[in-house]
């Protein structure tokens, strides 16, 4: 591999992270609250991508399509916490999480009805089209770019806001004890919503950006997606938000690099590396690299 | 203030807390004492509305507590300092105690507050950056009762704040309580440590197997040679 | 503690145990008409839909024996289901299809094995025992360590399984034609063998949950602490319950395969699997004819609602082909039952208790004097950690 081309492998493997990031952390943060594995996290994204080229297809200019594409895709995760996660406060784990697998399900096929089931060209605003020239003969998409840019930026935004923020501490607080927190006043609806919605909001953001790096959209589109981000928040120990960010990271680079080293006839098999990972994550070090919260082993 | 009227709590099929009735009135220091297991801490937790009574009724100043959530109660001005201290580990001790005013909007009366629990336990003021979890036992269990001060309240639940710790803190623990009722706030104690309870409250409840057994003036019940016999290990 | 382990199932009255053989015996004889009469009566199309709900029923009894009676919820059953497939079409597949030129992964003795010349009804049978051998020996690899997680993380890491699975169907060219799938397998599942693999499997699941093994896993399942002190080795009841379960949904592989007559990887993935949840959930987790139950309506729901997917018209209203609303459909169906009725339809009865109106669980305990322990509390906290919101 020449330095231009690891360069470019490399900032192609940091965009990629970026973007599981920004879905894990969503599935971090509710999970670090309710206990909920949320399948459906990916129809956020895919709704998300969905609407952008159904504004987009309206003619509306991109910044306009972009901010409402983020914003349907808020309402639809305020909209499935209402309706099909809170009435089921205090259900075992494993309801919640096959739940969720039917909203997921649902959702899915709610697309496959109405945007049909042919993929479609992401409109992927003008500028951000082309190449960039880095010294060193270093080519790097723009698309790569603003990806990490806004990832990061938004990383940065979400730390400040749960540690400098009444609501942000309070999430922080109902994550590690949520009878405390309950004690404190902490009001346990207030701060899930406020979870769906952050979540939703990355996801949403994460859906343009998947969409500009996949060019395409679909409505099976946010399956790839979260199972990564899931693996992601598995290795960064399940709850733990900057372990997710630390493992969606980790992914990116491993898949990237894993299909650039591994001969020609392995790389098809990168998922099932992958997941073997995740296995064996799950046995020798359950709580993730950064978790803190003790896995429920026997 | 506080009236529980034939309190019922379970978990599951498991009955828990069998029919407890008890009050306690304006500027009292009431203390529930009994074994572990007794329901006493199923008690003060369902007061708070963090389980919900199958039948009976809890009421504060004439307001049925068993309708509200939990942070409804707190805004009432119930707050609890739960058994085990659960103070968050991993937020500083400052956030601890923005946490405990987390029903509050009077930014100056906070901060009032704020000094008064650093009178009371200077220590916190001198780690108001540290993580909670980086405390002592002792210094938890003051954070505890000092991020449930900074809610203002005016009945105030402490769930066993003498447990696990050395007999000096134990004391100064107590002497804290005490001093706290001269201020006014209204007191619920649950206690393993039946004789200090019964020496600092006004009156007491004895709890076994979920129901009361015995209430009356602390004194009269400190000196009871059957309550001497089976809780102050006479 | 002690009062916690007394409240375990009381050994069953004899009298009651004399009821369930006669309502067992009723219901093979009942079965046993339908095959007969799906034999010989119903025409392709309904002949395969009872065929169907044979092998789910196979494959949700198998789920419901791992999930509904250890707690151990796997989502990596359709992993089993597809082992099992695809091994057994590579035995009964005619050598001509195994020709090294199309499958040059494929080992001699396995190119060239023909059971094209035995009666079909025994090839049959041999695929899917070695189909289903070989879901539970790879069950048996998996499951010893992965029994030692409970909870969310035995799903996560059943579903990382079953992903594992596909991307081996998917890309093992030479073995699996990838994508393609293998074609040409004898279409010999009959009512009849459905039928009694379905028996099969119900009797297997009923004897297994009411031998000491069956109590210990429902202990382990419903209290960990208590089963551990009563000296169950809850790890061993486990992995017992997930490799049995594991064969049944390789035999229910074969079966499929012989049924279709081509296997592909994108019939074995998250859309059957969960089908097959909401079959073991619908039913009620724990419930051996709740399963049978959930397979049946979760198999011929679809069916009934294709009509609408193919479109419509409700008076005035055209509707052209919906794809998708049944499943829409039915995801909602699901969601509704999970937060109205999350115990399925039966929860852990079974049909004949049901009907006879006993209730065979935990009985009410409330009358009893247990001292909270922490143990207690912290079960209570996880089963109702937010009773008021």
């Amino acid at each position: 591999m020449s330095g231009a081309e690891f360069g470019q492998q490399f900032i192609n493997a940091l965009s990629l992270g970026s973007i599981y990031a920004l879905v894990a952390i969503g599935l971090a943060m509710v999970f670090s609250i309710l206990r909920l594995i949320n399948f459906a996290h990916g129809e956020a994204l895919m709704i998300g991508a969905v609407f952008a080229v159904l504004f987009a297809e309206r003619g509306l200019p991109w910044p306009v399509w972009t901010l409402l594409a983020v914003a349907v895709t808020v309402l639809g995760g305020l909209i499935v916490e209402r309706v099909a996660y809170r009435p089921l406060r205090g259900a075992p784990d494993v309801t919640l999480l096959l739940t969720s697998l039917g909203v997921s399900i649902g959702l899915q096929n709610g697309a496959l009805l109405t945007f049909g089931s042919q993929p479609r060209a992401f409109p992927t605003p003008e500028p951000l089209l082309g190449q960039i020239l880095l010294p060193g003969a270093v080519q790097i998409s723009r698309v790569n770019l603003v990806t990490v840019l806004t990832a990061i930026s938004l990383m940065v935004v979400l730390t400040w806001f749960v540690t400098r923020t009444q609501t942000g501490i309070a999430m922080r607080a109902t994550a590690e004890n949520a009878m405390a927190a309950r004690l404190m006043g902490i009001n346990i609806n207030t701060v899930i919503v406020v979870a769906f919605l952050l979540g939703a909001a990355l996801a949403g953001v994460a859906a343009l950006l998947w969409g500009a790096r996949v060019g395409r959209v679909e409505y099976s589109m946010g399956f790839i997606p979260v199972l990564k981000a899931f693996v992601a928040t598995v290795i960064g120990g399940f709850g733990s938000i900057p372990g997710a960010v630390l493992g969606a990271y980790i992914l990116g680079f491993g898949e990237i690099f894993l299909v650039a080293l591994l001969p020609d006839s392995l790389t098809s098999y990168r998922d099932a590396f992958i997941f073997s990972a995740l296995i064996l994550i799950l046995l020798f070090r359950p709580q993730g690299i950064l978790g803190s919260t003790e896995p429920e082993k026997i | 203030m506080l009236v529980l009227h034939d309190v019922r709590v379970f978990y599951g099929a498991i009955q828990a807390v069998k029919g407890v009735s008890l009050e306690v009135r304006e500027h009292e220091l009431v203390t529930i004492v009994g074994a572990n297991g007794a329901g006493k801490t199923t008690t003060l937790r369902t007061i708070s509305g963090i389980y919900r009574p199958q039948t009976g009724s809890i009421t504060f100043e004439g307001k049925n507590l068993a309708a509200l959530a939990s942070h409804e109660i707190v805004s009432l001005g119930i707050s609890q300092a739960p058994e085990g201290r659960q103070i968050f580990g991993s937020l500083s001790v400052r956030d601890n105690l923005a946490l405990g005013a987390t029903r509050r909007r009077d930014r100056a009366g906070i901060a009032q507050d704020l000094e008064y629990v650093y009178s009371l336990f200077p220590v916190l003021g001198e780690r108001l950056n540290q993580s909670g979890g980086t405390l002592s036992g002792g210094e938890q269990q003051m954070l505890a009762i000092a991020r449930a001060l900074m809610a203002k309240p005016r009945l105030l639940l402490l769930d066993e704040p003498s447990l696990g710790l050395a007999p000096m803190l134990v004391n100064r623990i107590f002497a804290v309580i005490s001093r706290l009722k001269e201020t006014g706030v209204t007191i619920l104690l649950v206690e393993q440590n039946a004789r200090k309870a019964l020496e600092i409250a006004d009156r007491a409840y004895v709890m076994e197997t979920g129901r009361v057994i015995l209430t009356g003036d602390a004194r009269d019940l400190a000196a009871n040679p059957e309550i001497e016999k089976a809780y102050l290990g006479g | 503690m002690a009062a916690v382990v007394a409240r375990q199932r009381p050994v069953r009255a004899r009298g009651h145990d004399r009821r369930q053989i006669v309502l067992a015996i009723v219901v093979l004889v009942l079965g046993a008409l339908g095959a007969w009469y799906a034999d010989a009566n119903l025409n392709g199309y309904r002949q395969q839909l009872f065929i169907l709900c044979a092998i789910y029923a196979v494959v949700a009894v198998a789920l419901a024996l791992t999930s509904g009676f250890t707690g151990v919820f796997s989502l990596g059953q359709i992993g089993f289901l597809a082992i099992g497939a695809y091994v057994s079409a590579l035995l009964s597949m005619p050598p001509a299809g195994k020709q090294p030129m199309l499958l040059p992964g494929l080992p001699e003795w396995l190119a060239t094995f023909d059971s094209s010349g035995w009666h079909p009804q025994a090839a049959l049978l041999f695929a899917s025992l070695v189909g289903g051998l070989a879901a539970a020996l790879i069950g048996a690899l998996v499951g010893a360590p992965l029994m030692r997680l409970s909870g969310n993380y035995v799903a996560v890491a059943t579903m990382g399984f079953l992903i594992i699975v596909h991307s081996v169907a998917v890309n093992w060219d030479d073995v699996t034609r990838g994508a393609r799938g293998l074609s040409q397998i004898p279409t010999s599942t009959n009512p009849w063998a459905a039928y009694v693999w379905a028996a099969i499997a119900v009797y297997v699941a009923l004897r297994l949950r009411n031998s000491p093994y069956g109590r210990a896993m429902i202990a382990s399942r419903e209290n960990i602490i208590a089963s551990r002190s009563v000296g169950v080795n809850v790890l061993r009841t486990r992995l017992l319950a997930f490799v049995v379960s594991a064969f049944l949904t390789g035999v229910a592989g074969s079966l499929l395969a012989h049924q279709i007559g081509t296997v592909a990887p994108s019939g074995f993935y998250f859309a059957t699997t969960f089908t097959v949840v909401i079959m073991v959930v619908l039913g009620g987790m724990g419930s051996i004819s709740g399963a049978v139950v959930g397979a049946i309506i979760m198999t011929l729901t679809p069916e009934l609602l294709r009509p609408i997917e193919d479109g419509v018209s409700l008076g005035p209203l055209e509707f052209g082909a919906l794809y998708g609303l049944s499943n829409i459909i039915i995801a909602i169906g699901f969601i509704l039952v999970m937060i109205f009725r999350p115990q399925g339809l039966l929860g852990d009865r079974e049909l004949g208790l049901a009907l006879l109106g006993r209730r065979t669980p935990q009985q009410d305990a409330s009358g009893e004097d247990i001292a909270i322990t922490p143990e207690l509390v912290s079960a209570a906290d996880a089963a109702n950690p937010d009773s008021r919101g």
